[in-house]
C-alpha cells in the first residue's frame, strides 16, 4: 500500500485488494485498488475503504442534499415537474439526467391542496434534492426554497414582490406561489 | 448502427455469444477461424467500366467502378487519382438512415481505398491522359445491398474484382478503343472481431454487433501488410494483434485464389 | 529513397529510434472542464473536455452509459493550402476512432445518459497530428477529472528509407513507404487504437510496433509530468 497523501494519477497503484475496498476515486482491477483520478490517496482505515481525494474539478453528479435551481416544466395534480439547470455553487454543467419531481407532499411543510397554487410553468425554483434513484426528487419544504422567479400567467412579464404579495407590474395581476425567502434577488448561488 | 433498442438486444445476445465461444463455438456453427462461403459475380453492371457482386454468407454487396478524367492532384502530375465511397443505403439494414455518409460508412471506405492505394493495385502511373493536364480518376462506389456483418472484407472483395475487370473508357471520350484498366496484383482483407476472450474471424451480423473491438488487415501477394484498422472502444493485446495478422496470411491465401482464380 | 536517412541519422539530425521535441501543457483554458496544450515538432494542438454532460437530443441518450464524442478538427490555417472549414472525411475517421480509443479507459457507466465532449484542434500540422491530438485529449480528460483506468497515450512508428524509425515528421511521412500510428493504455500495453497504411513486412511491423509502444510510454511519462506539475500546485495552494 502506498502512503497516505501520495498524489496519485488514473491507473496508479494504490493498494492489494485484500487490503483495502475500492471507494470513491479508486477502482478494482485484477486483485489491485488503482486511482480512476487525480488526486491524494485518503483512505478510510477505519472501514478499510480506499479512497482518492480529487486535486482536480470532477463531474459534477448530483447528490442528496443538493441544493439546485430550476425551471418548471409541468404542473400536475399531484406533482410538479421540474428540469434542473444548476447547483447552487458549481460551475459545471451536470453530468446526466436532470428531470426531476416534486410530489405534493415535498411542496411545503403546509398542506397543499392545489399545485397549481404554488408553482406555474416557466417559474425559477430553488430546490433541495431528497432523492437521486431511481428518479430525481426534489423538496420546497423550508423558507428558503421555493420560487425565485416568476412570470404573470397572463403577460409574461416577471412578477415582483409588493406587501407580500406577487404582482405583475404591467398588468397588476396578483398571483400566489410558494415563494423562496430571497424571491427576486437573484441569489443563484445560495447554499442551503 | 448506433440504434438503442439494437444496442439493449445485443446486451443480452453477446452473454449467449460468449458463452458459446468459451466452448469454442459460434452461433452459425462456424469455427473461430472460418469464412463464410464468398462468391464474386462479375460484369453485371452495363453501364458500368467495371463491376462486381460479393456474398459472403448473407452478406451481399455491389462495386461499380466509373471512370473520368480530370485534372491530377498537385502532388502527382503524372498520376491518375482514386476515389473510394461506401453507401449503406436503408434497403440493406433495418438499421441503416438515409442521409450523407456516418462516420461507419467513411471509415469502411477509408480501410478499403488505403489497402487499394497502398497495394498499388490500380497502376495510377499508367492513367495519364496528358501529363500534369488531364488525368484518368478511377471511382469505386460500394453499395451494401444486405447487410450480415463484415462489410470491410465484402466491399474491399468487391472492389478489386470489380477493378480487375474494368476497362478505360477511351471511346466515350474520343480517345480511341477501350481497354483494359491497368491492375497488379490485389490486397486481400481480413477482418476479426473480438467478444470476451473470443476472436473470430469475417464477423457475421450478431457477433458485429456484441463486439468490444475489431481489427482489420489488408495483404499483398507477398503477405506483406499494405493496410491495418483497429476499431471500436475494446482492447487488443500486441500477441493478439500478431495473432491476428498470422491468422489472416492463411485466409488471405484463399480468398487470393477466389479472387485470382 | 537513401535521402530522408544519411550516416543513419535522419533530415533533423534524429536518430531512429527517437521523438521529436515534445512538451505538454495541462489545464489551459479557462471555460473548459478540462484542457491541455501539446506541441509536438511542429504539431501545435488543443484538447477542450466538456462534460460529462446531458446529451440531447434524448434519443441519443444511452440510460446505461455516457457516450464518448471526440470531435478532431484542423484550422483551416494549419496547413500548407488552407483547408476547407469543417469536417472532411479524412476528420471523421479519426474522430471516429479517436472516440473509440478513449471510450476504452473512461469510465462511461457511471454517468448514464450523459455525454463526454472532447474537441481536439489541429492550430498546426506537421506530420502525426492524430498521435498529437489524443496525447492531448487524454491528459485533458485527467484534468477534467474523468474516472479512467489509465491515462492513454499515442505515438507513431514508420519506414523511411527501408528502415524503421519512430515519430515520422511532414517529408518522413510523405515520402516514406509506411506509417503506423498507434494509441495505448501505457500500463497493460493494450492498443487502443492503431492504424497503418504503407508496406511492411511481418517482421518490420514487429519492429515497428515496439518501438511506438516505447514512444507511447515516453510519451505517458511526459503526459503524467505536465498532470504532475499542474496538480502540484494545486495541492500546495
Amino acid at each position: 500500500m502506498i502512503e497516505d497523501g501520495t498524489l496519485v494519477m488514473p491507473g496508479d497503484e494504490i493498494a492489494k485488494a485484500e487490503e483495502l475496498i475500492a471507494g470513491e476515486g479508486t477502482y478494482e482491477e485484477n486483485g489491485v485498488i488503482r486511482s480512476s483520478i487525480i488526486g491524494l490517496f485518503k483512505p478510510d482505515r477505519e472501514k478499510l475503504i480506499a479512497m482518492v481525494k480529487p486535486l482536480s474539478d470532477i463531474p459534477l453528479t448530483l447528490h442528496n442534499g443538493d441544493t439546485v435551481l430550476g425551471e418548471v416544466k409541468q404542473v400536475m395534480e399531484s406533482m410538479v415537474m421540474v428540469k434542473i439547470i444548476h447547483v447552487a455553487g458549481k460551475k459545471r454543467q451536470i453530468a446526466g439526467e436532470k428531470d426531476a419531481a416534486i410530489y405534493i407532499s415535498n411542496i411545503s411543510e403546509e398542506f397543499v391542496k392545489n399545485t397549481s397554487e404554488k408553482f406555474k410553468i416557466g417559474d425559477i425554483i430553488r430546490a433541495k434534492i431528497i432523492r437521486t434513484s431511481p428518479a430525481i426528487q426534489l423538496s420546497t419544504k423550508g423558507r428558503e426554497y421555493g420560487v425565485i422567479k416568476a412570470y404573470c400567467s397572463t403577460c409574461r412579464h416577471p412578477l415582483i414582490m409588493k406587501n407580500n404579495h406577487l404582482e405583475c407590474p404591467v398588468c397588476g395581476r396578483r398571483e400566489s406561489r410558494k415563494i423562496a425567502d430571497d424571491y427576486g434577488k437573484g441569489n443563484i448561488d445560495r447554499v442551503i | 448502427m448506433d440504434i438503442p433498442e439494437v444496442k439493449r438486444i445485443s446486451a443480452v445476445k453477446k452473454d449467449y455469444l460468449i458463452k458459446l465461444a468459451k466452448q469454442g463455438k459460434r452461433a452459425d456453427g462456424r469455427e473461430f477461424d472460418e469464412y463464410r462461403k464468398i462468391t464474386i459475380e462479375r460484369n453485371i453492371i452495363k453501364k458500368a467500366e467495371g463491376s462486381a457482386r460479393v456474398k459472403i454468407g448473407n452478406t451481399m454487396v455491389l462495386a461499380g467502378i466509373k471512370l473520368d478524367i480530370g485534372e491530377p492532384y498537385p502532388d502527382s502530375p503524372e498520376e491518375g487519382a482514386m476515389s473510394t465511397s461506401v453507401e449503406l443505403p436503408p434497403l440493406a439494414s433495418p438499421d441503416f438512415e438515409p442521409g450523407p455518409p456516418k462516420p461507419d460508412a467513411i471509415e469502411i471506405a477509408r480501410v478499403i481505398d488505403r489497402g487499394i492505394r497502398e497495394s498499388k493495385y490500380i497502376k495510377l502511373d499508367k492513367l495519364v491522359v496528358e501529363p500534369g493536364e488531364k488525368v484518368w480518376i478511377v471511382f469505386i462506389d460500394i453499395h451494401v445491398l444486405d447487410y450480415d456483418g463484415n462489410l470491410f472484407d465484402a466491399g474491399s472483395l468487391a472492389a478489386s474484382a470489380a477493378l480487375q475487370n474494368a476497362v478505360i473508357p477511351n471511346e466515350r471520350f474520343g480517345l480511341g478503343d477501350n481497354e483494359p484498366l491497368p491492375v497488379g496484383s490485389p490486397p486481400i482483407s481480413c477482418t476479426f472481431a473480438k467478444f470476451g476472450n473470443a476472436i473470430v474471424v469475417d464477423p457475421g451480423l450478431e457477433e458485429e454487433q456484441v463486439a468490444e473491438a475489431r481489427f482489420t488487415v489488408a495483404l499483398d501477394e507477398n503477405g506483406d501488410i499494405r493496410a491495418m484498422q483497429k476499431g471500436l472502444k475494446g482492447r487488443f493485446t500486441v500477441e493478439e494483434i500478431k495473432n491476428n495478422i498470422n491468422r489472416a496470411q492463411i485466409h488471405a491465401k484463399n480468398i487470393r485464389k477466389l479472387l485470382e482464380g | 529513397m537513401g535521402e530522408l536517412i544519411k550516416d543513419g541519422l535522419r533530415i533533423d539530425g534524429r536518430k531512429p529510434d527517437e521523438l521529436r521535441p515534445i512538451k505538454i501543457e495541462a489545464g489551459v483554458l479557462y471555460r473548459a472542464d478540462g484542457s491541455a496544450y501539446v506541441e509536438w515538432g511542429g504539431n501545435k494542438v488543443l484538447a477542450a473536455v466538456y462534460g460529462p454532460r446531458e446529451l440531447l437530443p434524448k434519443h441519443m441518450q444511452d440510460p446505461t452509459k455516457a457516450v464518448v464524442n471526440a470531435r478532431y478538427n484542423m484550422a483551416s490555417f494549419s496547413v500548407e493550402d488552407r483547408k476547407r472549414p469543417g469536417p472532411d472525411r479524412r476528420s471523421i475517421e479519426i474522430s471516429k476512432v479517436t472516440s473509440e480509443a478513449l471510450e476504452s479507459v473512461i469510465f462511461t457507466e457511471l454517468f448514464p445518459r450523459a455525454v463526454i465532449d472532447i474537441n481536439i484542434e489541429i492550430l498546426d500540422a506537421e506530420a502525426g497530428t492524430r498521435c498529437a491530438g489524443i496525447t492531448a485529449a487524454a491528459v485533458a480528460l485527467a484534468d477534467a477529472g474523468i474516472p479512467m483506468r489509465d491515462i492513454p497515450a499515442a505515438c507513431a512508428a514508420g519506414k523511411v528509407d527501408g528502415q524503421v524509425v519512430l515519430d515520422l515528421r511532414k517529408e518522413e511521412d510523405q515520402e516514406g513507404e509506411a506509417d503506423l500510428p498507434i494509441a495505448i493504455a501505457p500500463r497493460t500495453e493494450e492498443i487502443l487504437l492503431l492504424q497503418m497504411d504503407g508496406h511492411l513486412t511481418y517482421k518490420e511491423f514487429e519492429e515497428a510496433l515496439e518501438l511506438a509502444i516505447k514512444g507511447s510510454k515516453y510519451v505517458s511519462k511526459l503526459q503524467k509530468e505536465a498532470l504532475r506539475r499542474k496538480y502540484k500546485k494545486v495541492e500546495e495552494e
